[in-house]
């Protein structure tokens, strides 16, 4: 049976349509949700999480429908949350913060309860900090934390809202490691806007703008969008969309490739790029202006 | 879902009431509980039933920090943001707001063990009698309100500033109530109330509406608890129709808390009142009966050692053989905690018949002082059972004699057959001896005496020191007078100093002298300078001198208008 099955969703703030007519299906396994910002990915999030009701359109969770008090509570008992911007009780340790959110999700026994979190608490790795003040965390600890919470009570929908967003390489491999285990017997909708998460995770990526659903497959077929649109060059390509130059000094161009020119084999991230189209490209090239700050890398230009 | 939401608030409310426990305020209004009991009976002897009220007031900061903390507590989701994570669980608002309620309540429970360790302490420090539990429980009913009242505004109002705000509005209400309204009662309805009742009011004499009190509060913890579960959609009108309810029974109880106590239970307790002075029960130790009201039987043994202090120094023959110390609430204190004054009125119409007053009897006080005060409590009574010993009576009716020494003044209270109830004992050479009696009764009688003496120096001089001359010490009067009608005597400086004079040599030279020199030492003829001359005293220059030296004219005992004691 499916966990989740969204049809025709919408929902509208004033005039934006931040869903526009979604319709999708989940069941065990990582789906991936792949967007820019303002794609709609927080809001699909939040009314799977029961936290936001559709304008219109039917939602079905575990068979459930969450605008039913009694059903929702039921989905509410087998899912995990982790919201794009958890807030954190910053007087409160790592430890009794999560301790609490056990408790709001019933949690009642203590012996087991605290067994519980610790269990979490092992799984992200933040033993060491666990009886430190969240107001003296890092950023990258407090996702942690947000994460713990999230995993439990081992919900069997689990919805994480960027969980990599801040994380540095080290705390997103680890991350990737607990997921992939995860994912083996529950349901986990995570969204992001770093296809390397979604290559390495995800047997199923979804692409979002604009509110709609662009793409739905595994990241080898989003791969395959941009096969024949990626080629390398000496200098960069007039027909390219956005072309950089790689540390080994050869530019990577994206676009229509001219004829004979020196193909290779597309990343997922590529494929997302075309997708996309411009938009994509100005934030991927905003993106990699932060992550490479002061080298004189960028050459893209828009159409 | 009550039997998945109760074991909810439970350990949410147990996590919560820890947090409250650990916040500063909190801390803070722990220890000031403690500050303001110790403080407050450092200098009293703690009598239970009527200290007991001091621990509603010792928790008044503890509420307030409470309120705050309560407030931040339950708006902790909006400050921090948490609303959005908390909304994708299974705990509803209206378990949230239980659980906040209910660590209030455990707040409660904490307060009352703070109640019952300071009930301790003042046990262990010589406490008597015994506490009213309805007492003991408002005090902790405050806290629980304050917590409630905490909740109530968080859910109404999740602003950071309304706590402060709403207890300053509740401050506010209360002063007004406390303020003005001595007649009305009104004060009752105040969280706290003027703490007059510490200065010696026996409960026993008292009407305090404890039991509605606490109802009222009680009233206000379930008006406010209601009224915190209205914003939670899914309760509305049930919180409603019970805040409605609490609303009206709170006001019902109200009523009663600002009415006049019952005539019969008035007249219950002036008819206890009066049996105490005609029906005492006493306990006779050396030929003299110490008759402590209900209770403060353990007092007897700190009234024997200043009345034995004394009685030893004087010889055997000349000891009083009636000696009784009847305890007694004095006239100048406010009895009735209903603010009603029917007390003082009954005192007052009984006083002028002249039924309270005993010719014979010394009447200890409701109070019995602690620490530094311990000495003021013992110079008390030794002072009136010296008096007593000496013959220096300060109740009598003014005689043809009286108004000649007072420069005839006619008219007014000055008439023969009046009666007095204050006397001057100024140049009276049995008023050094009765000083001496007294000041030598105990340790404690010696250094409060020395001390109240270095407050009237003899100054004949004008060239240092002091910037005054007063021929009074009118600072002995007060060991007695607030203590009791009896031997208000007006005592002068002159012979407070002769004295200490005669503290200061060897006392068992001094005993045989006033043996040997009894009856002309006490006789009333006997001038001060005479009975310095017998005790080999220093001279001190006299009145005449000493107001010359300072341009005053001294004119007898026309000067202050009070008669010589009888
Ligand atoms: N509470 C809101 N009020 C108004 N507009 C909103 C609200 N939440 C989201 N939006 C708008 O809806 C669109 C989708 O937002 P969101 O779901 O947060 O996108 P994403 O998570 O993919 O960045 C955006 O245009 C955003 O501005
Ligand atoms: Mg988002």
């Amino acid at each position: 049976m499916n966990s989740v099955r969204i049809e025709d969703a919408v929902k509208r703030f004033g005039s934006t349509r931040a869903l526009d007519g979604v319709s999708l299906e989940a069941s065990e396994g990582i789906t991936g949700l792949l967007g820019p910002n303002g794609a709609g990915k927080t809001t699909l999030l939040k009314v799977l999480a029961t936290v936001m009701s559709l304008d219109s359109g039917s939602i079905e969770i575990f068979g459930r429908d969450p605008s039913r008090h009694r059903h929702r509570l039921d989905i509410r008992r087998r899912l995990g949350y982790m919201p794009q911007e958890p807030g954190f009780h910053r007087s409160f340790t790592a430890f009794e913060f999560i301790d609490y959110v056990a408790i709001l999700k019933e949690m009642t026994d203590r012996k087991a309860r605290h067994a519980e979190v610790d269990r979490v608490i092992a799984l992200t790795g933040l033993e060491k900090v666990a009886h430190k003040k969240i107001k003296a965390l890092s950023g990258g600890m407090r996702r942690r934390v947000a994460l713990s919470q999230a995993l439990l009570g081992d919900p069997r929908l689990l919805i994480l809202d960027e969980p990599t967003a801040g994380l540095d390489p080290e705390q997103r491999l680890r991350f990737r490691e607990v997921m992939s285990r995860l994912g083996e017997e529950r349901s986990i909708l995570l969204s992001t806007h770093q296809t390397e998460d979604v290559a390495a995770l995800c047997p199923r990526v979804i692409v979002m703008n604009h509110g709609k659903m662009l793409f739905e497959g595994t990241p080898k077929d989003l791969r395959e969008v941009a096969r024949g649109s990626v080629w390398f060059s000496e200098a960069r390509a007039p027909e390219a969309r956005l072309s950089w130059r790689t540390g080994e000094g050869v530019h990577r161009n994206i676009g229509t490739a001219p004829p004979g020119a020196n193909l290779v084999d597309p990343s997922v991230e590529d494929g997302y790029l075309l997708l996309l189209g411009d938009e994509a490209f100005i934030e991927a090239a905003w993106r990699r202006s932060r992550q490479c700050a002061g080298r004189p890398w960028f050459t893209g230009r828009y159409r | 879902m009550v039997h998945r939401s109760l074991p909810v608030a439970l350990s949410l409310a147990r996590v919560e009431a820890r947090k409250l426990l650990r916040n500063p305020m909190v801390i803070l209004g722990t220890i000031l509980s403690f500050v303001i009991t110790i403080g407050v009976t450092w200098r009293d002897i703690p009598v239970l039933n009527r200290h007991d009220s001091l621990t509603v007031d010792a928790l008044v900061p503890l509420a307030a920090a409470v309120l705050v903390a309560a407030h931040l507590a339950t708006i902790r989701p909006r400050r921090y943001k948490t609303t959005e994570l908390w909304d994708s669980l299974v705990t509803s608002d209206a378990t949230m707001t239980a659980a906040h309620l209910l660590s209030a309540l455990l707040l409660a429970f904490f307060a009352l063990a703070l109640v019952l360790v300071q009930l301790s302490y003042m046990k262990v420090i010589g406490g008597v009698a015994t506490p009213r539990p309805a007492i003991i429980l408002t005090g902790p009913a405050l806290v629980a309100f304050a917590g409630g009242f905490g909740v109530a505004l968080g859910r109404w109002a999740p602003r950071i500033f309304v706590a402060p705000l709403g207890l300053a509005g509740v401050v506010a209400v209360c002063t007004v109530l406390i303020g003005n309204t001595y007649q009305h009662n009104r004060e009752w309805l105040s969280l706290w109330v003027s703490s007059e009742g510490l200065a010696g009011i026996p409960s026993e004499l008292t009407l305090r509406p404890d039991g509605w009190r606490l109802g009222y509060f009680l009233g206000l913890v379930a008006l406010a608890a209601s009224v915190a579960f209205i914003p939670d959609a899914s309760k509305r009108v049930l919180a409603a129709s019970l805040a409605t309810v609490a609303l009206v029974g709170t006001f019902l109880v109200a009523n009663q808390l600002t009415k006049e106590s019952p005539r019969d239970l008035q007249r219950a307790i002036t008819t206890q009142l009066q049996q105490g002075w005609t029906a005492p029960s006493c306990r006779e130790y050396s030929s003299v009966a110490y008759c402590p009201m209900p209770g403060y039987e353990p007092w007897i043994d700190r009234w024997r050692r200043p009345t034995e202090g004394v009685l030893v120094a004087v010889p055997a023959g000349a000891r009083p053989t009636d000696l009784r110390l009847l305890q007694a609430p004095g006239h100048t204190q406010r009895y009735d905690e209903d603010r009603n004054s029917f007390v003082s009125r009954w005192l007052d119409r009984e006083g002028r018949r002249g039924a309270l007053a005993s010719e014979t009897d010394i009447h200890p006080s409701m109070r019995w002082g602690r620490n530094s005060a311990q000495g003021e409590s013992e110079l008390s009574i030794a002072l009136m059972v010296a008096s007593r010993t000496i013959g220096l009576d300060s109740r009598f009716r003014l005689t043809e004699d009286d108004l000649q020494a007072l420069g005839d003044p006619r008219g007014g209270n000055f008439k023969v057959g009046r009666r007095r109830s204050q006397c001057t004992s100024i140049e009276q050479g049995r008023a050094i001896v009765a000083l001496w009696l007294a000041a030598q009764a105990t340790g404690a009688t010696e250094a409060e005496f020395a001390s109240a003496a270095a407050r009237v120096p003899y100054q004949a001089e004008r060239a240092d020191g002091p910037t005054y001359f007063d021929p009074l010490a009118w600072n002995l009067l007060g060991y007695t007078y607030g203590t009791s009608d009896d031997y208000r005597v007006l005592w002068g400086a002159r012979e407070t100093n002769y004295a200490l004079q005669l503290l200061g040599r060897d006392q068992t030279e001094i005993r045989a002298v006033v043996a040997e020199e009894w009856s002309l030492l006490t006789d009333p003829a006997t001038t001060t300078d005479q009975a310095a001359e017998v005790l080999s005293l220093r001279p001190l220059p006299s009145l005449e001198e000493a107001h010359d030296n300072w341009g005053l004219v001294y004119r007898g005992l026309k000067q202050w208008g009070t008669a010589p004691c009888h």
